[in-house]
């Protein structure tokens, strides 16, 4: 009885472990397609646990580029915000509006799917191109003081 | 007890006299102007203006050349994007023309001249190239051109760059070189103006740079040798060690020159860190004054722009 109690355990343990993959943590794995009428399109690639969550974080990803790295090729190839992303801190309440609560997708133009989903270890992978309407999205970090506008 | 009032009421009139007295002064005195203390930013003003190479003229080059018009125009509406208001050049050079100011027989110090007429802190300077290749090419039946622009900012006082790009428009055979010319700004513009951003991010967090130039009266007997204070020290290391102490976040640099003049370079905040009003050259210029005066040194000075030149007289 208890050698079975014990294989039960270690049984349901190791399910566990099996079950909860670790994400990948975002990267820079988001590159530059063109640029017009102040729209910026990018290709972005992520992990989810589901189709959704992993196009979501791939949208995601774009804008964390966006604000913290920059993106090579385009004319913001400097960050947008800062090099640092524990700046993000300081402004938390912006950040937890802008991506928990979905504000983000109100400055995506377009969603297009490049890859399909792919099941990994590290979860489904996804790349897709995301249309950022990036003059809208600088007017709205200057206007709630993330970014300053041009000048001093 | 009617004592106690008299008193009481003593001390009330007192209270409110004083604190009349107290808003009186925090307010400016032009009430019409009166913004309750609270300081906008100053912003520099920036000019765009046209790159002329030799033998050509400033004066006339944009009437005469609707390719850079466009280019001009172009980048000044990338500037108006960013919700930017720069120094229209055209207008300038009009007002430069009319009240007969540009008087130099050198293009460029026309230039120059233009440039400080204007009160611009930057100017952005706009070259465009036309490249026709001379092989004529089928398949768009035409010759193949391209536009190249070089994109300079410059800080008026110091030389210092602030930006530099080099755009190129798709090659193409059309013979409308103004539509390639948008489009050569189009592939720089905004990545010109983020580069040029940061260099402000720097210049708010670290200061503006300026020039401080010490001459002296040709009628004065001391120089840069003359034993000053009450120290004894000669000015050149007087002025070093208030330098030392005046430049904000002790940025500054000794930019060299002889026993009868000395230039500064020198960093100073934007706001004054002790009233957190809008500070500029011409405040800090005053406190120059006050510290040859504190010296027995009578001065002059003149600030044009960020450039502050002082005339030591005694």
């Amino acid at each position: 009885m208890k050698k079975i109690t014990h294989c039960l355990i270690l049984g349901i343990f190791a399910f566990v472990i099996i079950q909860c993959k670790t994400i990948p943590p975002p990267s820079a794995e988001v590159t530059y397609l063109n640029e017009k009428d102040g729209v910026l399109l990018v290709r972005s690639s992520a992990y989810g646990k589901t189709n959704l969550s992993s196009m979501e974080n791939a949208e995601k990803n774009a804008f964390e580029v966006l604000f913290f790295r920059g993106i090579p090729g385009s004319q913001q190839s400097l960050p947008l915000i800062s090099i640092n992303e524990k700046d993000k801190t300081a402004s938390g309440k912006y950040f937890e509006e802008f991506y928990s609560k979905g504000r983000y997708k109100s400055f995506i133009t377009s969603t297009t799917p490049y890859s399909g989903y792919q099941k990994t270890k590290s979860g489904i992978h996804v790349t897709a191109d995301v249309g950022i309407n990036l003059k809208s999205l600088r007017a709205d970090l200057e206007h709630n003081n993330i970014i300053r506008k041009f000048g001093y | 007890m009617v004592i106690d009032l008299i008193n009481m009421k003593k001390t009330f009139t007192l209270t409110a006299v004083l604190i009349s007295i107290f808003y009186a002064q925090s307010f400016s005195q032009v009430g019409a102007t009166n913004s309750g203390g609270h300081a906008g930013k100053v912003q520099p003003k920036i000019m765009v203006i046209p790159f002329t190479k030799e033998g050509e003229d400033i004066r006339t080059i944009l009437e005469e050349d609707v390719n850079r018009r466009i280019a001009i125009t172009k980048i000044k509406e990338a500037f108006d994007n960013r919700g930017f208001t720069t120094v229209d050049f055209t207008a300038k050079l009009k007002a430069a023309k009319e009240n007969q100011l540009l008087t130099s027989d050198n293009q460029t110090d026309w230039k120059t001249q233009i440039i400080q007429m204007s009160g611009a802190d930057i100017y952005v300077q706009a070259e465009v190239d036309v490249l026709k290749s001379s092989q004529y090419n089928s398949t768009c039946g035409g010759y193949p051109t391209t536009v190249t622009l070089i994109l300079s900012g410059f800080e008026v006082s110091t030389g210092n760059s602030l930006s530099n790009k080099v755009g190129k428009s798709p090659s193409n055979c059309t013979i409308d070189i103004g539509y390639l010319a948008e489009k050569a700004v189009g592939t720089i513009a905004d990545d010109f103006l983020n580069v040029m951003q940061s260099k402000f991010d720097d210049i708010v967090e670290n200061g503006v740079e300026i020039v401080l130039d010490f001459t002296f009266d040709q009628n004065g007997t001391i120089n840069m040798e003359t034993e000053v204070g009450s120290d004894q020290l000669p000015l050149r290391d007087a002025l070093d060690f208030w330098i030392e102490e005046a430049a904000f976040k002790n940025n500054w640099t000794d930019a060299g020159g002889t026993d009868y003049k000395k230039t500064y370079i020198l960093r100073i905040p934007l706001k004054d860190q002790a009233t957190g009003l809008n500070y500029n050259a011409s405040k800090f210029s005053l406190s120059v004054v006050k510290f040859l005066k504190s010296l027995s040194l009578e001065s002059k000075r003149l600030t044009t722009g960020n450039t502050i030149n002082i005339t030591i007289k005694s």
